[in-house]
C-alpha cells in the first residue's frame, strides 16, 4: 500500500541508485516547484548552478555575459517548467542553457565583445590544481591562457560543439539533438573546429607538447 | 558553371588535413579511412596533425571552467515576475505543438468552407420546401401553398358548402395533401371563410372569444388575411358535442408543420384571396437573398477564426 506521507527528495535518492535516485529526487522537487514551491526550485538551481556555469562559460567567452546567460536559463526553466516531461531534468535544463549560450553568442556577434577580458589582465591567473611546481604552475596556466583565446577566436557553433564533445562528453546524436542540427554538421563543426584550434595555434604548439 | 578541380598544393593540403581530422575522431570508415591512415602514417605533415589534435583534444578537455560569481537562486520577486500570467499562458496555449489549436482551427475553417458552399448552393434555405422571409416568418413555396390554400379551404369547406351545422370533423381533412387551391369554394362561404374570426350560433359554433367575435364579417378575404394572435383555444371550432374542431385556418398550425397556415394567415398578402394560389405565393427572390447574409457572414466568421488560430499558432510556434 503506498505511503501517503509526502516524501523528500532525499527520502528518495536514499532508496535508489545514485542516477536514478537523482532523476527521481529531480521529478520530485520539479512536482513541488510547479505546486508553487520556490524553494524546490531553488535546490534545483543549487544542484545545477555549477555545471550550467562551467558550460557556458566555455561557451561564451565574456564572464558576464555567460553569467547572463545562465541566469537568463534559469528564468526560463522556471517558466517554462511544467513544459518539462522528464525523463532527465538534468539534460532538459543543459539544452536550456545551451540555447541561451547560443542565442547570446548570436547577439554577441551584432554587439561584439572584448573576449575573455581577463586575458588583458596581466594578473589572472587560471584556477590552480594540485600541482605545486612553479614552473609547471606557469606552463599550465600559459597553455590554459593561450587555448581560451583560440577557443575564442573560433566560431561560435563550432567552440559550443567541441565543448560539448571534448569537455563536456555528450556523443554526436546528443549534440545534434541539444543544438538542434544534424548529426553531420555536428561533426563537421567539431572537425573543423578542431582544426581552425590548430591553425590558430600552430606556433604555440611547443606549450602543449612540453 | 563547372568549376575545375583544384589541385593546388594548399588545396590537397586542406583536402589531407579534413581527412586526417575526421580519421582522428574516428569518423572514416572504408575506403576513405584506408587512405586517412595512410596519410598519417606516411605524410610527416599529416602525422603531426594528428599528434596535435590529440595534444589540443586533451588541454582542451583539461581546460578549467571560470568559477561561478553569481549565485543564480531566483527571489521572490523574479518567480512572481516569471509566474506565467493568464495571457502568457492563452499564448502557451496557441504556441503549443500538441495543443487542439490546430484541430480546432481546420475545424472552424472548415465548417466555415462547407457553410459558403452550402449557402451559394441555389437550393439552401427555401429552394425546395420553404424559406426565411424577411420577418422570420417561412415563406411558402408554390407547391407547398397550394396545399396550404387547400387546408384553408378545406377546413373551412364543411361548414361553407352545406351551410349547416356539421359534426365536427377531426382535423385531418386539413391537414391532407390537397393540392388544389379552391378559391371559388372558399369565396361563397362569407362570413364563415375565416374559422378564426367568424362562428355562427346557426352552424353550432360558439365565439371563441368576444374579442373574434367582434371582428366584422370578413369578405371572402379574410382567409388571407392576417389572423390576430389568438388566445388560447382561440378559433376552435366546436361541434355540437363540444369536440374541439381543429382548424388550421383558424389555430394557426396545422400538423404539418404549421409552416404552410402560417404562411396562408400572416405572409401572405391581402389582395392574394382574390386567388388562392397567389395568396401563398413566396416573396420574390429579394428576401431570400437577404435572408443568406446571416448564414454567410457566420460562415466568413467561422472561416476567419479557423484561418486566424492556424496563423497566430503557426506565428507562435516560429517565435518560439
Amino acid at each position: 500500500m503506498d505511503d501517503p506521507r509526502p516524501r523528500s527528495p532525499e527520502d528518495v535518492s536514499r532508496a535508489a541508485g545514485p542516477d536514478d535516485a537523482t532523476a527521481r529526487r529531480d521529478q520530485v522537487l520539479v512536482e513541488r516547484a510547479l505546486d508553487g514551491d520556490l524553494g524546490a526550485f531553488n535546490q534545483l538551481v543549487e544542484a545545477y548552478q555549477d555545471l550550467c556555469h562551467a558550460l557556458v562559460a566555455r561557451m561564451v567567452p565574456d564572464p558576464d555575459q555567460a553569467s547572463d546567460a545562465v541566469q537568463e536559463a534559469f528564468f526560463s526553466a522556471y517558466r517554462n517548467l511544467r513544459s518539462y516531461h522528464g525523463p532527465s531534468f538534468r539534460g532538459w535544463l543543459t539544452r536550456i542553457a545551451i540555447n541561451a549560450a547560443m542565442d547570446l553568442q548570436r547577439a554577441r556577434k551584432r554587439r561584439p565583445v572584448t573576449p575573455y577580458p581577463e586575458l588583458e589582465d596581466e594578473g589572472w591567473q587560471p584556477p590552480s590544481g594540485p600541482d605545486t611546481d612553479p614552473e609547471a604552475i606557469a606552463a599550465t596556466g600559459e597553455r590554459q591562457r593561450v587555448l581560451v583565446a583560440a577557443m575564442g577566436a573560433i566560431a561560435a557553433d563550432q567552440r559550443a560543439a567541441i565543448v560539448l564533445y571534448d569537455v563536456e562528453g555528450y556523443d554526436y546524436s546528443e549534440i545534434a539533438e541539444m543544438t538542434g542540427v544534424s548529426l553531420g554538421t555536428v561533426k563537421s563543426r567539431i572537425h573543423r573546429g578542431r582544426l581552425a584550434l590548430r591553425d590558430l595555434l600552430a606556433d604555440r604548439m611547443e606549450l602543449f607538447r612540453s | 558553371m563547372h568549376r575545375a578541380p583544384d589541385h593546388s598544393p594548399a588545396a590537397a593540403a586542406a583536402e589531407h588535413a579534413a581527412l586526417i581530422v575526421a580519421f582522428d575522431a574516428g569518423d572514416l570508415a572504408g575506403r576513405e579511412g584506408d587512405v586517412a591512415a595512410t596519410l598519417a602514417s606516411t605524410c610527416p605533415g599529416c602525422a603531426s596533425l594528428v599528434a596535435d589534435l590529440a595534444l589540443l583534444r586533451a588541454a582542451t578537455a583539461a581546460l578549467p571552467a571560470r568559477p561561478r560569481t553569481r549565485d543564480y537562486r531566483l527571489t521572490d520577486a523574479d518567480a512572481a515576475r516569471l509566474r506565467p500570467s493568464a495571457w502568457r499562458r492563452l499564448l502557451r496555449w496557441l504556441a503549443a505543438p500538441r495543443s487542439p489549436v490546430r484541430p480546432l482551427a481546420g475545424g472552424l475553417a472548415a465548417l466555415g468552407i462547407a457553410g459558403l458552399l452550402l449557402t451559394a448552393t441555389p437550393g439552401f434555405l427555401g429552394g425546395s420546401a420553404t424559406s426565411l422571409t424577411t420577418t422570420g416568418a417561412p415563406a411558402v413555396a408554390p407547391g407547398a401553398a397550394e396545399g396550404a390554400a387547400g387546408a384553408v379551404a378545406e377546413s373551412a369547406l364543411p361548414g361553407a358548402v352545406s351551410g349547416n351545422a356539421v359534426p365536427a370533423p377531426s382535423a385531418a381533412p386539413s391537414t391532407g395533401p390537397v393540392t388544389q387551391v379552391r378559391p371559388n369554394v372558399v369565396a361563397p362561404v362569407g362570413p364563415l371563410a375565416s374559422g378564426a374570426a367568424v362562428t355562427s350560433p346557426a352552424l353550432g359554433v360558439t365565439p371563441a372569444t368576444p374579442g373574434v367575435a367582434a371582428v366584422p364579417p370578413p369578405s371572402p378575404l379574410a382567409v388571407a388575411l392576417p389572423a390576430p394572435t389568438p388566445p388560447s383555444g382561440a378559433g376552435t371550432l366546436t361541434g355540437p358535442a363540444g369536440t374541439p374542431m381543429a382548424s388550421a385556418a383558424s389555430s394557426g398550425f396545422s400538423a404539418n408543420g404549421g409552416a404552410a397556415s402560417d404562411s396562408t394567415t400572416k405572409a401572405a398578402p391581402p389582395e392574394a384571396a382574390q386567388g388562392g394560389r397567389a395568396a401563398a405565393l413566396p416573396a420574390p427572390a429579394q428576401p431570400a437573398q437577404q435572408d443568406r447574409t446571416v448564414p454567410i457572414l457566420l460562415s466568413l466568421a467561422l472561416l476567419a477564426a479557423g484561418l486566424g488560430l492556424f496563423v497566430v499558432n503557426r506565428a507562435l510556434r516560429g517565435r518560439a
